[in-house]
């Protein structure tokens, strides 16, 4: 149910699981399909969010919760108190605080971003997963995004040879 | 067990700019492959005969920027005989035909006639960027030509 609370209008989000998780509405906003959800007047009653249980939920809140002055829609809250530099320093440190977390949580993490559409999100858990990979070898890169290796070996060969003579 | 759908896999990639870790993620699985190859912008071929133009645009349909070498290093030691090849030719016929949304075409040793410069200068109306090292072939009028049809 959306509620108003102290002149902030509050968004009701339901995970599959059944807990409910009450939001402010700018929050909720943050992600893109909540947002079109909102505007299109389907967020009359509570939000059932499929596919994001509550422990995942609740991290994106989280993430949502801090990130909101930034890059609300206001915009003038954020550079009252702090100049905006330091205050983005402090949110790159806080989010890599935030991102240290297994690689199960990581890639439900990526699925809710994904599926919430929330850029900020996205791009942090996707760019953190680069970085996880890119000294691997490709054996521990598929076990790592629990890929399956679905090449014959004649056809990994083959691309390996022209990524090898051609494209450098 | 966790899965990407194809936008947040072409997302993951869009944080690879190193065509290395590019070639690394393409062998991943046909998925990836797949994205890979429909995401690269920009593609670098080492040796003009290594692979065949066709097979580029195969593999690489929306690229946008092309860097092809043709003869080796010591060409400029003229250590190569005259007529060895690496003619610029079926590359630029081969992009004209698959890509013709190209911006950017980068040639480093190779045979350039002032035909292909004309062919070249009507057939990518988006092109920005003609880079051409060390190349031979053509004259001041195939230049012309460039200057004349390309907007950019």
């Amino acid at each position: 149910m959306a509620t108003r609370e102290a002149g902030k209008k509050m968004i009701m989000l339901k995970s599959p699981d059944g807990m409910e998780f009450e939001v402010e509405e700018a929050v909720a906003m943050e992600s893109q399909t909540i947002r079109k959800m909102i505007e299109d007047d389907c967020a009359d009653t509570a939000i059932l969010i499929p596919n994001i249980n509550s422990k995942i939920l609740s991290r994106v809140i989280e993430y949502c919760n801090k990130h909101v002055p930034t890059t609300g829609a206001t915009g003038a809250a954020a550079s009252d108190t702090v100049a905006p530099a330091a205050l983005a320093e402090d949110l790159k440190i806080w989010d890599a605080e935030f991102i240290k977390v297994n690689r199960a949580t990581r890639f439900n993490l990526i699925q809710a971003a994904s599926y919430l559409n929330i850029k900020g999100l996205l791009d942090l858990t996707s760019q953190t997963t680069i970085d996880t990979i890119s000294d691997n070898s490709l054996e521990e890169i598929r076990s790592f995004l629990s890929t399956k290796n679905d090449y014959l070996p004649e056809e990994e060969q083959t691309i390996r040879r022209e990524n090898q003579w051609a494209f450098q | 067990m966790p899965y990407f759908p194809d936008e947040v896999v072409e997302h993951i990639l869009g944080f690879i700019s190193s065509h290395r870790d590019r070639d690394a993620a393409s062998l991943v699985c046909h998925a990836w492959y797949r994205i890979e190859g429909l995401t690269r912008r920009s593609v670098f071929i080492s040796n003009c005969y290594a692979v065949r133009p066709e097979r580029v645009h195969a593999r690489f349909p929306c690229l946008r920027s092309l860097t092809v070498k043709g003869k080796p290093r010591f060409a400029d030691f003229n250590l190569v005989p005259a007529g060895w090849g690496a003619s610029a030719e079926p590359w630029v016929d081969a992009c004209a035909r698959a890509c013709p949304g190209l911006e950017e075409l980068r040639l480093k040793r190779m045979v350039v006639t002032d035909g292909c410069l004309n062919h070249l200068a009507h057939s990518f109306p988006n092109l920005r960027s003609l880079v051409l090292v060390s190349c031979e072939g053509f004259s001041t009028d195939g230049l012309a030509t460039i200057a004349t049809n390309c907007r950019y």
